[in-house]
């Protein structure tokens, strides 16, 4: 990995971590469990539009890795594993379907399947089949969500990339 | 594929409608969800861990007292329960949602603590199954 790379994907890390924070400093608008903007999807959609699935993994897992150590605790890590990973591959597989275009379609589809994989990961932990009625709860908020992040995304990738020319 | 434009136009359509449906059916199972809950008795089962500690017939509470959860982690929730309500009034996980969640009255959302793996659900005491089915297929 060239330092140039590594220095971007340090910077994109630092970025989404700190988004994160951000967004975990706010108070809670609705008190129901995984509902949540999910702001640091933004750079994780950047990545996955302007470089590579490969970027965007070392950066979400990175991003992952430091928010558990930092904020998170035991639990929360599982979710953020399984919520990441599994809408980091659907982004993936929109994105390239859509070719880039659209990212707030991707981003809507992406916070889906986030939200339904951290509410199997809840089924899994508690096995009560009543958590199961917060579904449409969360694929309204996963859908609301990742249009957001999906739009913020689209804007914003003109910055960050130009960011990228610049030092090059 | 005859036609090379032709996935370039009905894929995003094809994906956006599909998205824009389901969120409108979770917007109305939603709104239907919510639940009259004057005069009906319900029983507080409370999970942890997966298995049911405790079912609390709540209409037969007559003072309010406390309960303390602790799950295997070390994590506690402290259980108010009064006549007819359970709510979680401290609780040592980070996002305090469970808190925050508020009273529980009737059975159309469980209180959940996802780190303490807490679940707090009520059950109507007559021909209560068939309504909890209706609610958590």
């Amino acid at each position: 990995m060239s330092l140039k790379r590594l220095t971007n994907l340090a910077l994109y890390t630092t970025l989404s971590l700190a988004v994160y924070a951000i967004e975990s400093a706010f108070p809670m608008l609705i008190p129901i469990p995984g509902i949540k903007a999910g702001l640091a999807n933004i750079i994780t959609m950047i990545l996955l539009r302007e470089n590579s699935l490969r970027d965007a993994s070392l950066v979400l897992t990175s991003r992952i890795l430091l928010s558990a150590l930092l904020f998170g605790q035991g639990m929360s890590l599982m979710y953020s594993i399984v919520g990441g990973y599994s809408s980091l591959l659907i982004l993936f597989c929109v994105n390239r379907l859509l070719k880039g275009r659209f990212l707030f379609l991707t981003g809507a589809i992406g916070g889906l399947t986030h939200n339904l994989g951290q509410l199997a990961v809840a089924f899994l932990l508690t096995s009560v089949p009543a958590v199961l009625a917060y579904l449409p709860y969360l694929v309204l908020s996963g859908i609301l969500a990742g249009c957001f992040t999906g739009l913020a995304a689209g804007y914003c990738r003109r910055f960050l990339s130009r960011i990228d020319e610049n030092h090059s | 594929m005859q036609h090379k434009h032709k996935p370039d136009k009905y894929i995003p359509a094809l994906l956006f409608l599909s998205v824009l449906l389901l969120a409108i059916y979770s917007f109305f199972r939603i709104l239907s969800i919510r639940e009259e809950a004057e005069g009906r008795q319900y029983y507080a089962d409370i999970y942890s861990e997966g298995k049911q500690l405790d079912s609390i017939p709540l209409w037969q509470v007559s003072e309010s007292y406390t309960l303390q959860i602790v799950s295997e982690n070390g994590g506690t929730n402290e259980l108010l329960i009064s006549r007819g309500e359970i709510s979680v009034k401290e609780a040592t996980c980070p996002d305090q949602i469970c808190v925050h969640q508020g009273i529980l009255s009737d059975s159309a959302l469980p209180i959940v603590c996802l780190p303490n793996r807490l679940v707090i659900q009520l059950r109507e005491a007559d021909d209560g199954d068939a309504l909890l089915d209706g609610v958590t297929h």
